[in-house]
């Protein structure tokens, strides 16, 4: 009985034991995070969250910048037939609905880049000095930023101005005033904050940050999208005042890589070649945007990129503008695009089979072969110009000719007409202006937001109902999709759809009409 | 052997068999009355001549009469009786007693740190045993259930070789993980794939509350024993064979050359010149007959068992080679397992049981199951006017082109080229170049087990220490190859690709159980702690070259390693990062029994998960659970009913049980993590970019299952009919939702949150009858679920519902969502077809004239609301049959097979009857109709997903033992088998049985179908 007592004894032990043993052993740390409620306190931290913006806008060149330029009357949803990318067609023929991909897509990443100038806003103190400040003042802009582009193309859509707690996610719509009120807001602020960087002269291309500049000329676009366009012009002629910034000499060089951060760019997303690293500068926009290479017979050194699905091809009323404005022989034009006769002759290249185009190719944003990153169709090197300072002096144009100074629109425009080699005009009206945006600024991503604000989307009521064919020996070929379905509707594209998930999750939100 | 051979020897085996007969004479009359030890007729015993077939059956008192000779002995036989004989030396009255076969009551039941007799059972336990489990084609333990008992749903994602199915115990309670625990002899696993089939000796699902209860928080989904095989007798050698060949089923219908022309030209894609440009008017590939071919399956086993009062020893090995039915060798699965099972009584008081097992595998599989393109859905989608191959000189002139601009084409084992498609330039491509252009396979170990220590210090308690361990290493290879065969399919280099993991885990269990009797009293108390403790490492890497760069030294399969890759290729590693997962848990029960007519049990368990998985404050959970028992058949007042209902028991139990939903990885943790790295300037100077990763959530806390049961079970005509029914209410609530954004202005992706409940009810039933009639044996047993399911509530962060899967970007398919079922299907309703446009026509539920995402609706559901199975077997002689049928009836099936981003084939379903300007009452869309996507997302593609399987027919033919004893041998047996057979369904795709799971439920994206198989096998043992 000995023997039992003390296997007993010794089994309660074993038992105790490992009860009290492990406890602690539940307390495992978590690699490679740092905890948020302590984080937000060094400069080195502060500027980790501000670079997080920067990365979030970045990843904007792939679907705002190409949605923006499908809803226009400038582009076709191209490839080789139809079919090829049936979510671009949807866009370009607003046929698109509120389940619509590359929408839901869009409104995400704006709160997304809104949900981190919120943190920084709700977590950085200034009295932490210079970098918190200056942090602080970018966040403003990058949600001023975000919120130009919600309230434009969705109206009202939900005011979140800090981090959300579990119980204040249902967010109805914003009113304009809130909207437009916080964007002002932020903007004065951060421009009077004298926390933001400005560049040292004209000729600085080191300056990467949002600049007060940048802040000014947006602040600039928000009041002249309210009809304000003398706070407008004022915050335009700021910039143009500063005199840090002016026109490129040569057009379609400001885009290349070569030339970043040039004396015409107020704000640009960077991007280096770094084979070790190249899925940091991951981006489908150059494989989505090129010429479609596969139908194409191109010459060994040709300097495009071979590869590419065409899906962004300029339409011929875009080419007829410029035709209209400066002959076929323009400059700007021919730094603009190319027609299929200028790649035979000036690239050597020529069309093998059908692809969805007029005969028209982008020029201006073309893909070089140089910048795409090494043996990866994915990346890419190019910077993406998000505003430049021609935009500056075109709405400033547009806002002094509202406000009743037409001297000094005509000023504007015609510095544009000089740098783009053609005459430059006594006096403007608002149509020329509209047409020099056109021509200056297509495929950057202004046109749609521009069109909405003139009321003139019906520019796109017939886009879709017919598509052309390019057939290899130049001939265009019409193929009809004839349904009334297709096309821009007024009262309702005036506004993108919220995402349907949106309207599911959020029992608060008003979905636009018409969706 | 090919597929055909197979057959005929198959067919030739099974008639043989079938033509054997014996005849029998009579001659003198012996009458009687046969009754139990408690003077009750016995009805419908067996009364035969030994060795003959002459014999009859007791009538409803009991009373028998049969002619016999003189000398004959008399055999008198009854289920749940042992049988007796008597010689007969004349005409007259011969009465019998039959005893009860006390072993059979004595079943015992594993019910988790103890074992159960079958009637003290107080919850819902149901039990699989070796039995059912043998001769079948199935490879892993998990298929076993499927069809065998009620309540248990097998949710088979893909029937790929080496692939294992989930099972769903009672419904989805959890829109994460649902999948039940796996205790494997003590040792708790979310994997029993790796055990052979052959090794297991019962299988018992805790399906209720309080029988799960005792393993907590892990148990929301149901709990799985699984104990493996002990040996038994003086020494027995097994050895089993089965050959299968496996042939895809059923063939889902795609247009052929002449119908896609007509129709892509209706469509506007194509007009009658490209044809003409294009098309020898010839070709009419058949891409499923290219993709598909019979295939052989091959199972050994060989085991060793021995046992006695003083221990026992289990040996086993199995080799299980499955090529599947995937053209060539890309879709493979090998198998090798080693079972050691032993135990030991050393002393008395001391006793030591060890299970043991090792697995090695290698696998390789084709891609299934996107809607974005597959080796499966290719050969759906490809156009049959594009040949398989071209000899070069064929090759069109696109393809010249390829060649002429340095592509690689890739060809076949006779040089030809593998053909491109010009009509259909999408990502589904010629399914051999899916094959063929990359190369992957893993291989890895797996070594688990658990020894348990048993010490009896005074009588009636035991005190045992067990522990459990798995360690396993895997890895996997692969290389991409240089190709390309259009814009959306191509490489220009070769990637390398290789990874490596290992993991430990550990659990360690001290629980005592006390067994005590006074007076008609009996008392059970079990209690203990357990703890358990993993860890695992993984690393990745690649080498990747580029337009420029091969990315390695020599462009042979011999260079395809990381060792010679070419100086420009960009390396890519990720891992390394250990992670570790333990657990600590309290349990205790206790279990009182008086007259063994009454029984209570109650239980309790506390749980801590580690901080991986939950903050700190809500780390425990407690788990407690009450049953009981009433055996009204013991009642005096049951005394008349007796001869008919030998048993009568009504049970009743409540038990919570927990589930974290497959959390880990610090997932409610609110951190701060790297975005990327941005650069400052041209060159490489980056600055690192961080934010929060997602909301946090320190409240999260543990999933909880509450559970109700009522059942009943009822043994008549002396135990050869059985009958257990069950009802169960179990509502889950605060149920685990992984993985979603509350609402996109939130801007942030969220932290798990306790977002719902959810409820399943359903009814249960199982059905046994099993009777000899002298050398003719025979079973039927089946059984029938219904399930309802309903999410009942949704947290209001998250409005009314949550998204689950999609198809290509046409927009949401799956909704959780309150008031329906768990992921239902979700989309227009569609009314039928536009006679004037042929455009598709759906409800407008909102009436605002427009059908917006508005009108989108429930559009049923992918679970069923009734599961059945159905065994047969029978014996005479050495002859033996089984047939086994299961089937599902109430769900639906959403098909993704079609899509209209390119002009790739179509399911004949949707062609057909199509709206054309002749045919303008068409019950399907028009080729050119404008709203393909919103009918894609319409019940348009929604249909009846009920099926019947016959999954097992099944002749076998034990040799006479008198002849095979000659030869040494024991027990030789036979036999063929078609199984997986025959389908009774009217879904057009592959495979109603074969779907998605988790929120994918029901929703078909192409996925390895189940084959059809012909099987012969052989059983010897010595």
């Amino acid at each position: 009985m000995k023997l039992n007592k003390l296997m007993l004894t010794m089994a309660a032990a074993a038992l105790a034991l490992t009860a009290v043993s492990c406890s602690d052993m539940l307390d495992i740390p978590q690699k490679g995070v740092l905890d948020y409620n302590t984080y937000y306190n060094t400069d080195e931290q502060i500027t980790s969250a501000d670079i997080a913006m920067y990365l979030e806008v970045r990843g904007w060149e792939y679907n705002v910048k190409l949605c923006k330029a499908m809803f226009t009357d400038d582009f076709w949803a191209g490839g080789s037939m139809r079919g090829d990318n049936t979510d671009l067609e949807h866009l370009n023929e607003f046929t698109f609905d509120a389940e619509q991909d590359y929408i839901q897509s869009m409104f995400t990443t704006y709160y997304t880049l809104i949900y981190k100038a919120n943190v920084i806003l709700g977590h950085v103190d200034e009295e932490l000095g210079a970098v918190a400040k200056q942090a602080r003042a970018e966040a403003k802009v990058f949600r001023a930023f975000a919120y130009f582009d919600l309230k434009t193309m969705w109206g009202n859509p939900p005011l979140v101005d800090h981090e959300l707690a579990p119980s204040e996610y249902n967010v109805p719509n914003g009113t304009d005033e809130e909207l437009w009120g916080l964007m002002e807001q932020d903007l004065t602020e951060a421009i009077a904050s004298g926390a933001l960087a400005e560049k040292t002269s004209v000729d600085d291309n080191a300056t990467w940050r949002v600049t007060k500049q940048f802040a000014q000329a947006l602040l600039g676009k928000v009041y002249l999208w309210q009809g304000k366009n003398a706070e407008a012009a004022a915050q335009f002629d700021a910039v143009v005042a500063s005199g840090k910034y002016k026109l490129f000499e040569d057009y379609s060089g400001l885009f290349r890589s070569a030339n970043k951060h040039n004396c015409e760019s107020l704000f640009e997303s960077n991007r280096v070649h770094d084979d070790n690293n190249s899925f940091q500068n991951f981006s489908m926009y150059a494989l989505m945007t090129n010429w479609r290479m596969d139908k194409i017979n191109w010459p060994a050194d040709t300097p495009i990129m071979n590869t590419g699905w065409g899906f962004r091809v300029p339409t011929k009323s875009l080419y007829d503008d410029f035709v209209k404005e400066e002959g076929k022989n323009g400059y700007r034009l021919n730094e603009s695009l190319k027609t299929l006769d200028q790649l035979q002759s000036e690239l050597g290249m020529s069309l093998k089979s059908p692809i969805i185009s007029e005969g028209y190719f982008m020029w201006k944003l073309r893909i070089l072969a140089e910048e795409r990153g090494m043996g990866n169709d994915y990346v890419y090197a190019a910077n993406t110009l998000w505003m430049r300072y021609a935009e500056v002096l075109l709405c400033g144009a547009e806002a002094h000719l509202a406000a009743g100074n037409a001297d000094k629109a005509a000023e504007y425009v015609n510095m544009i007409r000089t740098r783009a080699r053609i005459a430059p005009k006594a006096s403007v009206t608002l149509e020329d202006i509209k047409v020099e945006k056109r021509l200056e600024l297509f495929g950057e991503g202004t046109r749609f937001q521009d069109l909405l604000r003139w009321g003139e989307g019906a520019k796109m009521s017939e886009n879709g109902k017919q598509y052309p064919q390019l057939q290899a020996n130049g001939q265009v070929t019409w193929v009809s999709c004839n349904n009334p379905a297709y096309g821009f509707k007024s009262g309702k594209h005036e506004h993108l759809p919220y995402p349907a998930t949106e309207i599911r999750l959020n029992s608060e939100i008003k979905q636009n009409p018409g969706y | 052997m090919s597929n055909s051979a197979l057959k005929r020897l198959a067919a030739l085996g099974l008639s043989l068999l079938m033509g054997l007969s014996l005849a029998a004479q009579p001659r003198v009359t012996v009458s009687g009355t046969v009754v139990d030890d408690q003077n009750v007729p016995v009805i419908g015993a067996g009364v035969f001549q030994k060795g003959t077939t002459n014999g009859v059956v007791t009538d409803l008192d009991g009373n028998y009469s049969i002619s016999v000779p003189t000398g004959a002995t008399l055999v008198f036989s009854s289920v749940g009786f042992t049988t007796q004989e008597v010689v007969v030396a004349e005409a007259g009255t011969v009465n019998i007693r039959l005893a009860t076969d006390t072993e059979m009551l004595e079943e015992t039941v594993v019910i988790g740190y103890g074992v159960q007799k079958k009637s003290d059972l107080t919850g819902s336990i149901s039990q699989v045993k070796s039995e059912d489990i043998e001769n079948r084609t199935i490879t892993s333990p998990e298929s076993a259930l499927q069809g065998k008992t009620a309540g248990v749903q097998v949710v088979t994602s893909s029937a790929r070789p080496g692939a294992s199915p989930s099972i769903q115990v009672r419904g989805v309670s959890s829109n994460g993980s649902s999948y039940p625990l796996y205790v494997v002899d003590g040792r708790r696993t979310n994997s029993i794939s790796g055990i052979d089939p052959n090794d297991i000796e019962s299988m018992e699902v805790l399906k209720d509350g309080a029988s799960a209860a005792i393993y907590g928080a892990e148990a929301g989904n149901g709990v799985i024993m699984i104990t493996t095989r002990r040996g038994q007798g003086d020494g027995k050698i097994s050895y089993s064979y089965q050959l299968t060949s496996q042939s895809l089923n059923r063939i889902p219908k795609v247009m052929n050359a002449e119908q896609y022309m007509q129709y892509f030209m209706e469509n506007g894609r194509y007009t009658l010149q490209d044809f003409y440009g294009n098309w020898d008017f010839k070709t009419n590939t058949d891409w499923l007959g290219y993709s598909y071919e019979s295939s052989l399956m091959q199972h050994h086993n060989l085991s060793f068992s021995a046992g006695n009062d003083k221990g026992n020893l289990y040996l086993s090995a199995t080799y299980l080679d499955n090529n599947g039915m995937f053209v060539g060798d890309a879709d493979v699965y090998q198998r090798l397992t080693f079972m050691v099972n032993g135990a030991w009584k050393f002393k008395p008081w001391l006793d030591i049981q060890t299970n043991n097992q090792v697995e090695y595998y290698t696998a390789r599989s084709v891609s299934e199951g996107s809607d974005y393109g597959s080796a499966i859905l290719s050969a759906l989608q490809l156009d049959p006017l594009t040949p398989p191959t071209y000899a070069e000189a064929d090759l069109p002139e696109f393809m010249r082109d390829y060649l002429a601009a340095g592509r690689k084409l890739l060809q076949d084992e006779n040089g030809d080229y593998y053909a491109a498609s010009y009509f259909n330039p999408s990502e589904n491509v010629n399914p051999r170049v899916m094959r063929d252009r990359s190369y992957s396979d893993s291989h890895g170990f797996n070594i688990n087990g658990s020894t348990a220590v048993n010490l009896t210090p005074v009588r009636g308690l035991t005190f045992t220490s067990r522990v459990g361990y798995r360690l396993s290493a895997g890895d996997s290879y692969g290389y991409s190859l240089r190709y390309y065969i259009n814009q959306n399919a191509y490489q220009n280099y070769i990637g390398l690709s290789g990874s490596d993991n290992n993991s430990m885990y550990y659990q360690w269990e001290n629980f005592a159980n006390w067994m005590h009797q006074f007076g008609k009293h009996s008392v059970t108390v079990m209690a203990g702690t357990s703890f358990s403790s993993s860890r695992s490492f993984s690393m990745s890497g690649s080498y990747r070259g580029s337009d420029d760069d091969l990315g390695v030294t020599q462009d042979d399969p011999l260079f395809y390693y990381f060792g010679s890759h070419s100086a420009n290729a960009v390396p890519s590693v990720s891992g390394a990062t250990p992670n570790i997962a333990r657990k600590l848990s309290y349990f205790g029960r206790a279990n009182w029994s008086y007259l063994g007519k009454y029984n209570l049990q109650v239980s309790f368990r506390a749980d801590a998960a580690d901080l991986s998985v939950l903050p700190r404050p809500m780390r425990w959970g407690y788990f407690p659970s009450v049953s009981g028992g009433w055996t009204i058949s013991e009642e005096p007042f049951f005394r008349p009913l007796k001869g008919v209902v030998g048993f009568a028991k009504l049970r009743a139990s409540w038990g919570q049980n927990g589930s974290l939903a497959g959390l880990g990885g610090y997932r409610y943790a609110n951190v701060i993590a790297s975005t990327g790295n941005y650069p400052t300037g041209n060159g490489l100077e980056y600055i690192l970019g961080y934010a929060p990763s997602s909301t946090g959530n320190e409240e999260l806390k543990w999933e909880t299952s509450e559970q109700l049961n009522f059942g009943i079970d009822l043994r008549f005509l002396r135990d050869r009919l059985t009958f257990s029914a069950d009802w169960f209410n179990k509502q889950t609530k605060d149920l685990i939702v992984t993985g979603i954004t509350p609402s996109t202005v939130v801007g942030v992706a969220a932290s798990p949150v306790n977002a719902g409940n959810v409820v399943n009810s359903g009814l249960e039933f199982e059905l046994k009858w099993r009777d000899q009639i002298g050398d003719f044996s025979y079973g039927v047993s089946g059984n029938l679920s219904t399930l309802r399911n309903e999410v009942t509530y949704i947290h209001e962060t998250l409005s009314d519902g949550i998204d689950g899967t999609g198809v290509r970007n046409y927009g949401t398919i799956t909704r959780f969502e309150k008031g329906y079922p768990a992921w239902h299907f979700y989309g227009y309703k569609f009314t039928g077809i536009d006679p004037k446009t042929g455009d598709a026509m759906f409800e407008d539920l909102d009436g605002s004239g427009d059908v917006t995402q508005a009108d989108k609706t429930d559009l049923g559901s992918g679970i069923p609301k009734l599961t059945y199975g159905l065994t047969l077997n029978a014996a005479w002689k050495g002859l033996d049959a089984i047939v086994f049928l299961t089937g599902a009836a109430g769900s639906k099936i959403y098909n993704c097979l079609t899509v209209v981003d390119y002009p790739s084939n179509r399911l004949s379903y949707f062609t057909e009857d199509r709206w054309t300007p002749d045919h303008t009452d068409g019950t399907m869309p028009a080729a050119s109709a404008s709203n393909w996507q919103q009918f894609l997302t319409s019940s348009g593609v929604v249909f009846d997903g009920s099926y019947l399987k016959i999954k097992q027919i099944q002749l076998g033919y034990t040799l006479p033992r008198s002849f095979t004893r000659k030869f040494k041998v024991d027990n030789l047996r036979i036999y063929g088998s078609l199984d997986d057979w025959f389908t009774f369904s009217n879904y057009p795709g592959f495979d109603p049985e074969v779907t998605g799971s988790g929120s994918s439920l029901g929703v078909d994206k192409g996925v390895y179908p189940t084959s059809k198989k012909v099987v012969f096998g052989v059983n010897i043992s010595f």
